[in-house]
């Protein structure tokens, strides 16, 4: 097993009987995924993005092929994940760092043992001075701060991120790109991120898989080699054009 | 006021009898499939109708005048609570269930919280009717109480008494329907200001 088959994408089909019969949804999905790599899915709504990382965190089934972590084929619910998904889903009843806590209380560990490492991961966020709010009372981008931090508290190996950032103002989502970044980079986590950006999956990747429309299938896997660490300054390198160019015109096609 | 305080009190029965049916409908479609028809008919037959024949079957004792009462309110706190029970964010869910949770977590930890507040949007609407079904209950079944004193005043045509006794029946209404307003503000800090309908 060699370093780049940390997450193993292998054949995947995904098939919903609807009302109006098989819909597939994804089609012979193979690719693999470093420990430690980022690596963003993008592709035109309706491509199985977001069922694709459903599929990941073991709460959908899958029609045929499978998928290996470490080499062992997932069936069912993946405790060493941490999800986010573009609403920040705050239960509103429970307090910023309480929040943060619900995963360590639903896999049955004691809050008191974490809280520590909650308040580190707020800190993390630039959010510290909220732990006793509502979530109403926060603006949706520290929603989503709270919401990355809620990942993170079981300290899971692979986080799966729906477009975490999709519902956010222009310069909110810039400022969480970078602090994704550098949370990235400290934590050392393998990173798979849906996104409708052709810029965001430049800027914050390894690697970028294009998916054609329903039903998904890979299309295009584009290495990324800009120097990290990359800031705001990167997107204005050539470099950086030319893959938002290579890849928006791969896009235009499917 | 004793009236009052027994009503209150009984309200309270009624609320948890409510929820427990609630959380039977939201978890079992079979159950929800037996108990919601019933549930239906409770609501559309006119109770104000049914009366009369429930005194006939019962006397005109305490039991049928709170039949009546728990006919015409105990509907909205069933119905909207297990509306609360299955608005719950789907993300969320998947979520939790991603973490290996159980029926039972998802249920305590996300369902029935969840259902919090619609359980009291139900019981505000459910204690404006309950004086209304009190005074239903009143006109036929009492010899005492507010509505038999409506009602008898209306017999005697003194209109004044009549006005004088719905103003008070009115006043009861708006009590108990802020009081409610009031525990849920304290119980439920979180809940957003909007959600709670001023008055």
């Amino acid at each position: 097993m060699s370093a780049s088959q940390h997450l193993v994408f292998d054949a995947l089909d995904k098939i919903y009987e609807t009302s109006e019969g098989a819909l597939s949804a994804l089609a012979s999905v193979s690719f693999d995924v470093a420990r430690g790599e980022f690596v963003s899915i993008i592709g035109p709504s309706g491509c199985g993005k977001s069922t694709l990382l459903k599929i990941t965190l073991g709460v959908v089934p899958l029609s045929g092929g499978e998928i290996r972590i470490d080499g062992r084929v997932v069936e069912g619910p993946q405790v060493d994940i941490g999800m986010v998904f573009q609403t920040p889903a705050l239960p509103p009843w429970r307090r910023v760092l309480d929040n943060v806590l619900l995963p360590i209380e639903v896999l049955d560990k004691k809050p008191a043992d974490y809280k520590d490492k909650a308040r580190e991961l707020l800190a993390l966020v630039g959010i510290s001075e909220f732990e006793g709010s509502w979530p109403r009372e926060l603006s949706g981008g520290m929603q989503q701060r709270v919401a990355i931090c809620r990942a993170l508290i079981h300290d899971p190996g692979l986080m799966l991120m729906d477009e975490p950032f999709g519902a956010l103002d222009a310069m909110t989502r810039e400022n969480m790109q970078a602090e994704l970044m550098r949370i990235w980079e400290e934590a050392h986590k393998t990173i798979l991120f849906v996104t409708h950006s052709i810029d965001e999956a430049v800027l914050l990747s390894d690697r970028v898989i294009v998916l054609s429309p329903r039903p998904g299938r890979i299309v295009e896997e584009v290495t990324i080699e800009l120097a990290r660490p990359r800031t705001a300054a990167t997107r204005s390198r050539s470099d950086f054009q030319d893959y938002a160019l290579h890849l928006r015109q791969i896009a235009e096609q499917v | 006021m004793g009236d009052l305080a027994r009503g209150v009190d009984r309200f309270r029965y009624r609320v948890v009898r409510g929820v427990f049916l609630a959380v039977i409908i939201s978890h079992s479609r079979t159950l929800s499939r037996t108990l919601y028809p019933v549930l239906v008919i409770t609501q559309v037959v006119p109770t104000i109708a049914i009366v009369p024949v429930l005194t006939i079957w019962l006397g005109p004792t305490d039991t049928s005048r709170l039949l009546v009462v728990f006919l015409i309110a105990f509907f909205p706190i069933v119905v909207n609570t297990t509306a609360g029970m299955l608005r719950v964010d789907e993300e969320l869910i998947d979520l939790i269930r991603g973490l290996n949770a159980s029926r039972w977590k998802i249920f305590t930890k996300i369902r029935l919280p969840n259902a919090l507040p619609y359980m009291f949007t139900g019981m505000r609407i459910s204690i404006a009717l309950s004086v209304i079904g009190a005074v239903v209950a009143e006109f036929v079944i009492a010899d005492r109480g507010l509505g038999y004193l409506v009602f008898s005043a209306t017999s005697n045509l003194d209109t004044v008494l009549v006005f004088a006794a719905v103003t008070l029946l009115a006043v009861m209404g708006i009590v108990l329907f802020r009081l409610v307003l009031l525990v849920q503000k304290l119980a439920l800090p979180w809940a957003a200001e909007s959600e709670e309908g001023e008055v």
